[in-house]
């Protein structure tokens, strides 16, 4: 099935002896970037977001440009209306799940805001907990906190930077499919880093591999999974060494 | 002499000297804290210096500021036609005050806003909200304890001061005589008696403000 464009990406970036340079697009979909640590995936997460700025290039969704160097447009993250959920979560710890739900939700009439948490609440199992603070609830209840309040604003897209990388597996497991159901509820581009070759296998459409701050490999995670053409991404997605790849 | 008046104008130097302190505290902490910029520690060095100068000399750059020939009583003539007139009067002792607890308040303040993850301010902006919301609240709320320790601080000092005072207010009786200048003017004419209820008045004032602060942060902290 061919996806349509909507995320589409162009970034360059020099910092103390690494450069990102990097180019791929993605549709309703979610994909996965995919690579060792220290390879830019984060780093292309935050310019996406808005909270690094590129040295040059082009970040759009839809026809809406949010950075372009060339024209020397770019939109502040408040401006970009995309949903993040890092690998710390960024829970608020002062307020509770409630208005950390809601604190997306600036400029609603006060009974839409009420209930729109509501209903995030109730799709992310979070009943009895509204009044809590982050420290009064489990790691599991925490991170569908922060999804929730990612997704409560109705992003136009959500980028997850490693955020079930500390958990253990049946708790990534029940999260997984909680983003599955995301995923066919909002119809938005996902992106996901993980250096994880298990939760590249599960979850993703499509793969775009990195390598030391380039694409090395970038399409419907079928072609990609099932004959990497580069030995590296055999290493990755196996976790094991080739011949090929060491020589 | 009643220690009355000196113990209510203290009193109220130190909580005008503290809105002050807070109201232009927070914003040049958060700056301090959260933004790079050429010159910032220089604008750190002129902001807290008043905390290791002598008080004496600080109320002598005061004078040479406040003072109707100083920099800005010239100005405001220049402006206004009238005289800045505010030497010897309480509201000297304000600004007295004001100049030697600001730094106590800048230094805790800029602290516990350090302290405030990077991320938090991060999920703040991509959540849509300004730096200015993000300040209100985000930042503020979770550097509460250090601003109410700052806030606690700089009243104390305020209250406590003596050095810039006699310099800039002077000791008027009924005016500007706040509790430390009556507590030396007392010693000074040998009454001794007079200046130990003072002195345990001031320390019974002092520790209740100090113990009701203290407990107000531990609550912040809970909450």
């Amino acid at each position: 099935m061919k996806v349509e464009p909507r995320l589409d990406i162009r970034l360059f970036k020099q910092v103390e002896g690494f450069t990102l340079d990097v180019a791929w697009h993605m549709g309703d979909e979610l994909a996965v970037l995919f690579g060792y640590s220290g390879s830019g995936k984060s780093m292309t997460m935050r310019m996406i977001a808005g909270l690094t700025k590129p040295d040059r290039g082009r970040v759009s969704i839809d026809s809406e440009v949010l950075f372009d160097s060339d024209n020397r447009r770019w939109t502040p993250p408040q401006a970009r209306e995309f949903g993040y959920v890092g690998q710390d979560l960024a829970l608020f710890p002062h307020l509770t799940v409630a208005a950390n739900i809601a604190y997306g939700l600036n400029g609603m009439p006060r009974n839409d805001k009420l209930k729109r948490v509501r209903e995030f609440v109730s799709s992310f199992h979070l009943q009895g907990l509204e009044n809590r603070r982050p420290r009064e609830i489990s790691g599991g209840q925490r991170q569908r906190v922060a999804l929730a309040r990612a997704l409560a604003r109705r992003p136009r897209a959500l980028l997850l930077d490693e955020p079930f990388s500390a958990l253990d597996l049946p708790l990534k497991n029940e999260l997984w499919d909680v983003i599955r159901e995301v995923r066919e509820q909002f119809r938005i581009p996902i992106l996901l880093v993980t250096h994880d070759p298990f939760d590249a296998r599960t979850m993703a459409d499509r793969i775009i591999v990195y390598r030391e701050g380039r694409v090395l490999r970038s399409g419907p995670a079928e072609k990609v999974l099932c004959c990497p053409d580069f030995p590296e991404i055999d290493t990755l997605l196996t976790g094991w060494k080739t011949p090929e790849s060491v020589a | 002499m009643s220690a009355l008046f000196p113990l209510r104008l203290s009193l109220q130097v130190a909580a005008c000297a503290t809105v002050i302190t807070l109201v232009l505290g927070i914003p040049l902490a958060y700056v301090l804290a959260r933004k790079r910029f050429r010159g910032k520690e220089i604008l750190d060095v002129f902001l807290t210096l008043p905390m290791v100068l002598p008080p004496v000399a600080t109320g002598y750059i005061l004078l040479l500021l406040v003072g109707n020939n100083g920099l800005l009583g010239r100005a405001f003539h220049a402006l206004t036609g009238h005289e800045l007139g505010i030497l010897f009067t309480w509201q000297a002792a304000v600004i007295a005050s004001f100049a030697v607890s600001f730094p106590l308040m800048i230094k805790t303040t800029r602290a516990s806003m350090e302290d405030v993850d990077q991320e938090l301010l991060n999920a703040s902006y991509i959540l849509g909200r300004s730096e200015a919301a993000t300040l209100l609240r985000v930042v503020i709320p979770l550097s509460g304890r250090g601003i109410l320790a700052g806030a606690t601080l700089a009243f104390a000092r305020a209250m406590g001061e003596f050095g810039a005072t006699i310099m800039l207010a002077g000791n008027l009786p009924g005016q500007t005589n706040t509790m430390p200048v009556a507590i030396y003017t007392e010693t000074l004419y040998g009454s001794w008696g007079a200046s130990l209820w003072m002195v345990l008045l001031f320390v019974g004032v002092a520790g209740v403000v100090m113990y009701t602060s203290n407990r107000l942060g531990r609550k912040a902290v809970r909450a």
